[in-house]
C-alpha cells in the first residue's frame, strides 16, 4: 500500500513539474501575408543633391548655408487605390533623421506590412499631440530634441540650424529653423498652444510581396521650406524662431510641398 | 533472527546508505578542490539609473562594473603612488585634478592651479582647465575638451595622466611596478580581476569603473521634477528664461528637464573669441574639420557653483563673469555655433534682474549630496 502510494506521489510530482515547464512560443515568423517594408532618408536642394555647409540661394535672395538638419516622421500610413488604410506597427510608430548619422537614413521597420498593393505613403512631420509629451525618449539623440514645457513641451519635430546672410554682406549670422509647438503670447505670458504638425503625402506605386522586401525613399527639399506657397524671409523672421507662431505657420504650409517619396526596390 | 525478506531490506539499506556516503564525500571533495582552484567571482554591480536619465550606459563589455572592481578604483584613484613616485611632494593621481567637493573639478583654491588651469609634477601647464567628473556613465561622446579620447573609452584616460608631460610626467612601467610592490593592492586585484596580475589595463579598468558610478542627480532641480520641493519665484523665472530662446537660450547646449545631464555632450564654438586660427587643443585638433575650429566640448551645467573656473581655459572665475560673456560678449567668428542665435546683438541681452533670475535658477543645479557622497570620497586606508 505504502510503495503504491509513493508512486502515485511520484507520479503526481512528475505530472505537474512538465505541467509548469513554460511552453516555448513558437517563434513569431513574417506571416505569409505580409512583407519586410524599409525607407531610406536623402536630402536635395532643389533639383541637385543637397550637400551641407554649402551656399544656396533661396527666393528671398538670401545665401543660406546649413550645417544640420534632424527631424521626426511619425505615424506612416500605406494607402490603397481604393482608399483603405494600412498603418505601420505600433513599433514603428516614429522614427528620428539626422542628416548627418548615416544610420538614421534607413529605417528598417520592426514589424512586417500587409501584403497588397499600396499607391501612396502618407506620415506625420513631428508627431501626433497624444504622442507629443515630454520625457517620451530617456536617451540621445531623440532625448536632445526636447522641446521646453513652457514653450509647449514635447520635442522639436526638426531642428535645420545654419547661417544666412543678404549676398554681399561681409558676415553670415546664425539661424535655428526649429518647428515644434508654438504659443500664442500676451503680455509675456503665454495663453496658448499650437500644434503644428501636418501630414505629408505622396503619391507612389508600390507593392509589399509575402515574404518580400520592399524598399521607400523619401526625400526633403530643402528650398522649399523656404519658397513654396510663401517666400521665407529671415531678414523678417530672423534667427529663432521657437517663440515665432507665424514663422512656424509658415513652415508649415510650405512643408506640404517638402517631401516626396518613390520607390527604391 | 532476521528472515530473507528482512535481511534482503537491510542490505539494500545498507548499500544505499553507502551510496548516498559516496557521493556526499564525493561531492564535498570536488567542492574542496574547486575552492581551492576557481578564480573569485565578482560580484556585480548595477548603476541604479535616476528617473528621466539615459538608459543607454556607456559602460564597455569587457568592464562590466563590480563592487570589488569600483573598491579597487576608489584606492587607485585616490593613491598619489598612481604618479610612480613616492616622495611627498611627488604625489599624483586623479584627485589631485579632481576634488569631490568640486564635483570632481580642481577647485580655484587648488595647490596646484594656475591661471585657470593645473600645474603637473614636471611644473607644465595642462592645456585646459579641467573639467568636471561624473554622469560619464551616460556619456557616448567621448571625453577631454577636444574629445581625444573617444572609442578608447574613459579607460584611456589613465596610462595619458601617467604619461601627459602636464600630469604625472612619469611613465606606466614605473606606476605598475610601484602598484605591484604595495602588499594591499594584489588581493584587491585578485578579488576583483580574479588575479594577483597588475597591469595597467587592469588598473584602468578598475579606475573606470569607480568614475562611472560617479551619478550626480539630486540636486533642487531634481526635487523640484520629483515634486518634493518648489522653486521659488527667482529660480523659476531663471529657468524659464534658461529655456526660451527670447531668454537666456541655454537648453540647445545645456538641457534642461528633457535633458537632464544639462549637457548635449557635443563640442561647439561658443563664441568666445573673434580669432579661431590656432586655438590651442579645439575639437579641429583631433578631427581636421575645419568646422570645429574654436569648438570645445559643452560642460555639464550640474553642479556649476562647484566646478570654476570656467570655459576651457578657464578664463572666467565666476558664474556672474559667465552671464556677462553670454548676454553682451559674444564674438562672431566664422565657426560660431548655429545655436548661438544673437551672436550679431553680442549675446542674450539680459537685463541684471534677469541674470540674477539664470543665476538663482543655475544654482538649484547644486547637488551637494553628490559632493558629499561617501562612496565616492577618499577611503580609509588599510
Amino acid at each position: 500500500m505504502q510503495f503504491f502510494l509513493k508512486i502515485l506521489i511520484f507520479i503526481t510530482l512528475l505530472s505537474l513539474t512538465v505541467a509548469c515547464v513554460p511552453k516555448k512560443e513558437p517563434k513569431e515568423e513574417i506571416s505569409p501575408f505580409k512583407g519586410a517594408l524599409s525607407v531610406s532618408f536623402d536630402f536635395k536642394y532643389d533639383t541637385l543633391p543637397f550637400a551641407l555647409n554649402t551656399a544656396y540661394l533661396i527666393s528671398s535672395g538670401e545665401e543660406i548655408k546649413v550645417s544640420e538638419i534632424q527631424y521626426f516622421i511619425s505615424n506612416m500610413v500605406l494607402h490603397k487605390d481604393d482608399g483603405t488604410t494600412e498603418k505601420v506597427s505600433s513599433d514603428d510608430y516614429v522614427h528620428y533623421i539626422d542628416i548627418a548619422t548615416p544610420t538614421s537614413l534607413m529605417w528598417k521597420l520592426n514589424q512586417p506590412v500587409k501584403q497588397g498593393i499600396y499607391t501612396a505613403l502618407s506620415f506625420t512631420f513631428g508627431f501626433e499631440p497624444s504622442y507629443n509629451v515630454s520625457n517620451r525618449f530617456a536617451n540621445p539623440p531623440e532625448s536632445l530634441m526636447f522641446w521646453p514645457e513652457v514653450l509647449g513641451g514635447g520635442y522639436h519635430y526638426m531642428k535645420l540650424n545654419g547661417k544666412w546672410k543678404i549676398p554681399g554682406a561681409s558676415t553670415d549670422t546664425n539661424f535655428g529653423v526649429h518647428m515644434g509647438i508654438g504659443q500664442t503670447w500676451s503680455n509675456g505670458q503665454t495663453v496658448a498652444f499650437h500644434h503644428n504638425q501636418f501630414t505629408a503625402k505622396d503619391t507612389v506605386f508600390f507593392f509589399i510581396a509575402q515574404g518580400g522586401s520592399t524598399q521607400l525613399n523619401i526625400t526633403m527639399d530643402v528650398k522649399q521650406w523656404f519658397e513654396n506657397p510663401v517666400v521665407w524671409n529671415f531678414s523678417q523672421f530672423g534667427g529663432a524662431i521657437m517663440q515665432n507662431q507665424t514663422a512656424m505657420e509658415t513652415l508649415k504650409g510650405n512643408g506640404w510641398n517638402v517631401f516626396s517619396v518613390k520607390k527604391v526596390k | 533472527m532476521l528472515n530473507k525478506k528482512n535481511r534482503c531490506r537491510l542490505i539494500v539499506a545498507s548499500l544505499g546508505k553507502l551510496i548516498f556516503i559516496f557521493f556526499l564525500s564525493l561531492s564535498f571533495f570536488a567542492c574542496k578542490r574547486s575552492v581551492g582552484e576557481a578564480k573569485p567571482i565578482p560580484t556585480p554591480y548595477t548603476i541604479s539609473v535616476p528617473r528621466y536619465f539615459p538608459t543607454k550606459l556607456n559602460i564597455p563589455t569587457d568592464n562590466p562594473l563590480t563592487v570589488e572592481g569600483i573598491a579597487l578604483g576608489r584606492y587607485l584613484f585616490y593613491d598619489g603612488r598612481m604618479s610612480g613616485r613616492t616622495h611627498a611632494d611627488s604625489l599624483m593621481s586623479c584627485y589631485t585634478c579632481h576634488v569631490q567637493e568640486y564635483a570632481f573639478e580642481a577647485g580655484l583654491d587648488n595647490p596646484r592651479a594656475k591661471d585657470g588651469k593645473m600645474l603637473g609634477l614636471l611644473g607644465v601647464l595642462t592645456p585646459h582647465a579641467m573639467l568636471p567628473l561624473f554622469n560619464q556613465v551616460f556619456n557616448h561622446k567621448g571625453y577631454l575638451w577636444n574629445g581625444y579620447v573617444q572609442e578608447k573609452n574613459l579607460e584611456a584616460l589613465t596610462a595619458m595622466m601617467i604619461e601627459a608631460p602636464h600630469e604625472c610626467g612619469g611613465n606606466v612601467d614605473a606606476t605598475v611596478n610601484l602598484i605591484k610592490s604595495i602588499p594591499m593592492y594584489p588581493p584587491l586585484f585578485e578579488a576583483a580581476f580574479g588575479s594577483t596580475e597588475i597591469n595597467i589595463e587592469l588598473i584602468s579598468k578598475a579606475i573606470a569603473q569607480f568614475v562611472r558610478t560617479f551619478v550626480s542627480a539630486d540636486s533642487k532641480f531634481d526635487k523640484y521634477l520629483r515634486g518634493e520641493v518648489a522653486l521659488s519665484e527667482e529660480e523659476m523665472k531663471g529657468y524659464i528664461l534658461f529655456t526660451t530662446e527670447e531668454g537666456a537660450d541655454c537648453f540647445h547646449c545645456h538641457g534642461g528637464s528633457g535633458n537632464l545631464l544639462f549637457t548635449t555632450n557635443d563640442y561647439l564654438n561658443n563664441g568666445l573669441d573673434a580669432q579661431i586660427e590656432g586655438v590651442l587643443g579645439d575639437r579641429f585638433s583631433v578631427t581636421k574639420n575645419a568646422n570645429d575650429k574654436g569648438a570645445f566640448k559643452v560642460p555639464t551645467l550640474r553642479n556649476i557653483s562647484y566646478t570654476a573656473p570656467y570655459m576651457h581655459d578657464g578664463r572666467f572665475t565666476s558664474l556672474e563673469q559667465v552671464l556677462d560673456f553670454y548676454s553682451e560678449q559674444v564674438q562672431w567668428n566664422a565657426t560660431i555655433s548655429p545655436l548661438m542665435h544673437h551672436v550679431m546683438q553680442g549675446g542674450v541681452q539680459l537685463t541684471e534682474n534677469e541674470k540674477m533670475q539664470v543665476l538663482a535658477f543655475l544654482k538649484t543645479l547644486n547637488d551637494e549630496s553628490f559632493i558629499r557622497n561617501e562612496k565616492f570620497s577618499k577611503p580609509a586606508w588599510p
